[in-house]
């Protein structure tokens, strides 16, 4: 019989650990010991992981631990309906790239060919998330599916630096041991890892051992996983208080150098630069290699988060991958030494997950008269898949979908509508349709959703309000 | 060019009568308004249709009612019964039997699926079968059966359900449907159909009347025949016989014996299997096997020896191949029903992919340039669907223990697509289901066959043993008996048919 996966130890110290200790001492049986080796300074690259989640985050979260309240009240997070873009790849391309459930289809024509040639309107006005996030407004979602609001759907903006040590705080309760130190050495076989020595001369041994330690990916490294580059880039950041009000939306800022993405959390406004990496005008930054492993598991070393992959901030792709990195480990604790099983289909989802993210990011970058400049020219990328997307929206407006991608069929319309792409030919049922018609229930759409969004309150009064409720009602840690 | 509307798509011709075609028909036809398209169906008396494929999955109900169809009058035309699963007979070895059921076992808690908390109650000593927490396998084991309750708090909403129906009747009543909404049927023999010179598109069709039917878009649902997509226009197939390795049928038509069953059963036998589906008004038989492992006239025994009641029809034998074509749509022609592919009718899985091509033709539908973008796509979506069920099926074959026969050897040491083979693996480490997306089968359906053929997982996820056993065993005690409770207080089949939805005699 195969020896079990008695011992787990996790290496790295940034939000990629703590979100992975969360998940496993959640879900781990009392047998199974855990620790987290808390290697200093591996949050250093945690600002990577971008200031916004995507809707599917507040799932996430409470099923590690973390609720709402709690939340909210251990850090400064904030709502977001989503990324307004501004001055993308060209001075007069903007759109917000709001969270919507799905669009509304009429006597089977769906929304974006209803919409599509009937009027000038844009995509967004039809839109309840991107109207409020415009106009700084917030109150959550209700459930009643008549009232328009119900149609949106939000994330959060938030300080990844935050969000870790709110995590620490909540696993400390739980029934896990935690070393910092420095990894002086780790010692491999043709099997795997069978220790890892610690600057204090101690030698740690586990079953699985989980590479959480960045970018660097020191466990991964030492046994010779190469790494992918896709380019690389000059990033800066840097924290400022700031005054409200906050808009639920966080701003992305083109220029031909590259863009500049601020955050406004509860009281503070996080300013993020990427550029390309002639370090003579970002003279601030440091250099960061996008690209994945070529393989996330090998023997006895699983990698979550950055050691795995580490992913354009452009979009919410980062935490979506690290999100997905942590449901697909908690689907496939190993049994026992043997983890080949689990090791293929991890990398197999890994694979797809990272290319289906990265997708989209990529979309972002495919303008045709993009700016001639190192920057923009470097993020041009389009392989077979994004070539698909676009080609079928473009001459059908048909959503193509592959294989459980994390941006869904409406972060698409929104995208493809956004960057200025239009849709040649309509369905057929939509050129049927009566146009009278049509444009009277557009009208009416509007209307509504301009009327909803004027009786919501300010994003900052809303949360004040919320959190002062929950304090008063004792929900949430503290 | 001007604008878009003088690129529509003005006539549609779809070849061939049996379900395929009507099915398109009717489904066409409920969305285009007559004026501005005009449909025509050809089909021939003489060559007639299949006449087989009884059994069906619960997507149909989606199809019926998209197009508005009223469920018993469709049921009393069709001399429809219902179907709640398939009950496998000697499929692991012989004298084991498993349930496949529609819809799930038990209940998923805390995000972890059913047979989770059951591998795990079941190894620490619990000696029910996962199919006795499944509803539709207790109503089905009692010939019991109810409409599901729209509320979801009752046990009664986990009822899924399809039908078993004569196909000939269901294409009779598609045929009127169709025909009030303008679609021109035309009973004669295409003997020829004439290309563009240029273009190779499809121009028009000619009838052994010598007049020509000319259309903008064509439906190929000859059946086997192909008359379009491969006699005519060249397109290849995808021969998977080498996975699934029957190519004849022999089928024949009982009398009712014993009570009506609300389910399929298909039952191993020794190069190949048997199927019984119950309508109304008689049993449909059939016999599938390997002829190079098996006479026509051994299997004609066979099948006669199996039979439950004396026949009504005689034995009528089909050859047929499994596999798929390399492109569904092709140029102006767009093959559905048998004409796009077969996959044996193991899982009931025929008539799905006939909705499969019809919702994704509606879905995509073309201008009359036929863009290149939309036939790739076309062909992408089905190919997938094709491949999944086609993975499906060779589970079945593959995961047995039987070594009584030359046909059963083969399909135990058989090779099987990699995709297939990492689930297999995936699901004995511990019991671990990974669905692709847009999936047909539920996981449900995976573990249903996956355990009923003998792949046992060497242990549950680890996650569940983190739960206290009585807790466990108790939430699976309540269950079991919420589900035998409600499951013994239904009406019988036969009863439940006779109050709703009455063939006439
Ligand atoms: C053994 C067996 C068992 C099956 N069991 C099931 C089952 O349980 N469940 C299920 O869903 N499916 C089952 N099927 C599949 C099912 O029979 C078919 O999917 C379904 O009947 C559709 O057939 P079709 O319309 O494509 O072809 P057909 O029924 O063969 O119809 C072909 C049509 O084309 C016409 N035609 C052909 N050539 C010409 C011509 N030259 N000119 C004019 N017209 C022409 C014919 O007249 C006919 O109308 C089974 C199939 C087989 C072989």
């Amino acid at each position: 019989m195969d020896k079990p996966v008695k011992d787990i130890l996790i290496c790295g110290g940034g939000l990629a650990a703590w979100i992975t200790a969360a998940a496993l001492s959640r879900a781990l049986p009392d047998e199974v010991s855990l620790t987290v080796l808390d290697i200093p300074d591996t949050d250093k690259f945690d600002m990577l992981y971008g200031t916004v989640t995507a809707p599917a985050a507040y799932g996430f979260f409470l099923e590690i631990g973390l609720s709402e309240p709690d939340l909210l009240r251990l850090t400064h997070t904030a709502f977001s309906f989503g990324t307004h873009y501004m001055q993308w790849g060209s001075p007069s391309r903007s759109w917000v790239q709001c969270h919507h459930l799905p669009f509304p289809a009429r006597d089977n024509v769906p929304f974006v060919h209803y919409f599509t040639g009937r009027t000038d309107a844009r995509l967004e006005d039809f839109l309840v998330s991107a109207q409020a996030g415009l106009r700084g407004v917030f109150a959550h979602p209700p459930e009643q599916a008549r009232i328009p609001l119900s149609r949106a759907e939000y994330g959060y903006l938030f300080s990844p630096i935050e969000l870790c040590n709110a995590l620490k705080s909540v696993v400390s309760s739980r029934n896990i041991t935690v070393k910092a130190h420095e990894i002086r050495c780790v010692r491999t076989n043709e099997t795997g890892i069978f220790g890892i020595e610690t600057a204090d001369e101690k030698n740690l041994q586990a079953d699985l051992f989980i590479d959480c330690s960045g970018p660097d990916a020191k466990l991964l490294t030492a046994l010779n996983t190469a790494f992918t580059p896709e380019r690389e880039v000059r990033a800066s950041w840097q924290c400022l208080p700031s005054a409200p009000p906050w808009p639920p939306l966080r701003n992305v800022h083109g220029s031909d150098r590259g863009w500049t993405a601020g955050t406004s959390v509860r009281g503070q406004k996080i300013t993020f630069q990427i550029s390309d990496t002639d370090s003579e005008h970002h003279k601030s930054g440091r250099n960061i290699l996008f690209g994945k492993r070529e393989k996330a598991w090998v023997g006895n070393c699983v990698a979550t988060g950055h050691a795995a992959s580490v992913i354009d901030p452009v979009s919410p792709a980062p935490m979506m991958l690290l999100q997905r990195d942590v449901e697909r480990l908690l689907g496939l604790i190993p049994l026992s030494e043997d983890m080949t099983v689990e090791a293929r289909e991890y990398n197999r989802r890994f694979e797809s997950d990272f290319e289906h993210a990265n997708l989209f990011n990529q979309a972002l970058y495919a303008i045709d008269d993009a700016p001639d400049t190192p920057f923009w020219q470097q993020a041009q990328s389009r392989g077979d898949k994004l070539r698909r997307k676009i080609s079928q929206f473009e001459n059908r407006g048909i959503p193509v979908a592959f294989d459980m991608e994390s941006f869904n069929e409406e972060d698409w319309s929104i995208l493809h509508f956004g960057m200025g792409r239009k849709i040649k030919n309509r369905n057929f049922f939509a050129e049927l349709a009566d146009t009278r018609d049509i444009d009277s229930n557009l009208a009416k759409l509007k209307q509504s959703i301009a009327q909803t969004v004027l009786k919501m309150p300010p994003h900052h009064v809303y949360i004040s309000k919320l959190i002062a409720y929950l304090e008063r009602k004792n929900v949430g840690r503290a | 060019m001007s604008g878009a509307p003088d690129l529509f798509l003005r006539r549609i011709v779809i070849v061939g009568g049996g379900s395929a075609g009507w099915m398109t028909a009717a489904a066409l036809s409920s969305l285009l308004d007559p004026k501005q398209v005009r449909i025509t169906l050809v089909e021939s008396e003489a060559i007639g249709t299949i006449g087989v494929g009884e059994a069906t999955i619960p997507d149909i109900l989606n199809f019926n009612r998209l197009l508005g169809i009223p469920e018993a009058e469709f049921m009393r035309a069709a001399q429809a019964t219902f179907k709640l699963g398939i009950e496998f007979v000697d499929w692991k070895k012989q004298g084991r039997s498993y349930f496949h059921p529609f819809g799930q076992h038990g209940v998923d808690m805390q995000g972890i699926d059913f047979h989770q908390y059951w591998l795990f109650s079941h190894a620490h000593g619990n000696p029910a079968r996962i199919q006795d927490y499944s509803l539709c396998a207790q109503a089905a084991s009692r010939n019991r059966f109810a409409l599901p309750d729209p509320n979801p708090d009752s046990v009664m909403s986990h009822i899924r359900y399809a039908y078993h129906l004569d196909a000939t009747r269901y294409a009779q009543f598609l045929r009127v449907y169709a025909g009030k909404r303008g679609v021109k049927r035309i009973g004669e023999k295409v003997d020829l159909v004439n290309l563009d010179g240029e273009s190779g598109f499809i121009k028009s069709v000619r009838l052994e009347n010598g007049t020509a039917v000319h259309g903008d878009m064509f439906f190929d649902c000859t059946g086997f025949r192909a008359l379009l997509i491969e006699k005519a226009l060249g397109v290849g197939f995808h021969d998977w016989s080498h996975w699934l390795p029957c190519d004849s049928a022999q089928a024949v038509a009982t009398e009712h014996s014993g009570p009506l069953l609300p389910y399929t059963v298909a039952a191993a036998k020794s190069a190949g299997w048997q199927w019984r589906i119950p309508t109304q008004t008689r049993t449909g038989n059939g016999y599938i096997y390997a002829s190079d492992l098996m006479s026509d006239k051994d299997a004609t025994d066979n099948l006669l020896a199996g039979l439950d009641g004396p026949t009504i029809t005689d034995p009528g034998q089909l050859r047929f191949r499994t596999g798929c074509r390399k492109t569904f749509w092709y140029k102006n022609c767009v093959a559905i029903g048998l004409s796009a592919g077969f996959l044996e009718p193991l899982e009931s899985t025929s008539i799905f992919l006939i909705q499969e091509g019809i919702s994704k033709f509606i879905s995509l539908f073309p201008n009359a340039d036929f863009p290149p973008v939309v036939t790739e796509e076309y062909n992408r979506q089905l190919g997938l669907k094709f491949e999944q069920v086609r993975d499906f099926i060779i589970l079945h074959y593959k995961a047995t223990e039987r070594d009584d026969s030359a046909f059963w050897n083969y399909c135990r040491n058989m090779a099987i697509p990699d995709r297939l083979t990492h689930k297999i693996e995936l699901f004995r480490e511990a019991g671990r289901v990974f669905r692709y997306e847009d999936e047909l089968f539920s996981t449900s359906s995976w573990v249903a066959v996956m355990l009923g053929q003998g792949i046992t997982p060497k242990t549950c996820d680890p996650i569940v043993s983190t739960l206290p056993r009585r807790q466990v065993d108790s939430s699976l005690i309540s269950m079991r008996r919420a589900v035998t409770r409600a499951a013994e207080t239904l009406p019988t089949h036969a009863q439940f048919i006779q109050k709703y939805c009455p063939a006439a005699a």
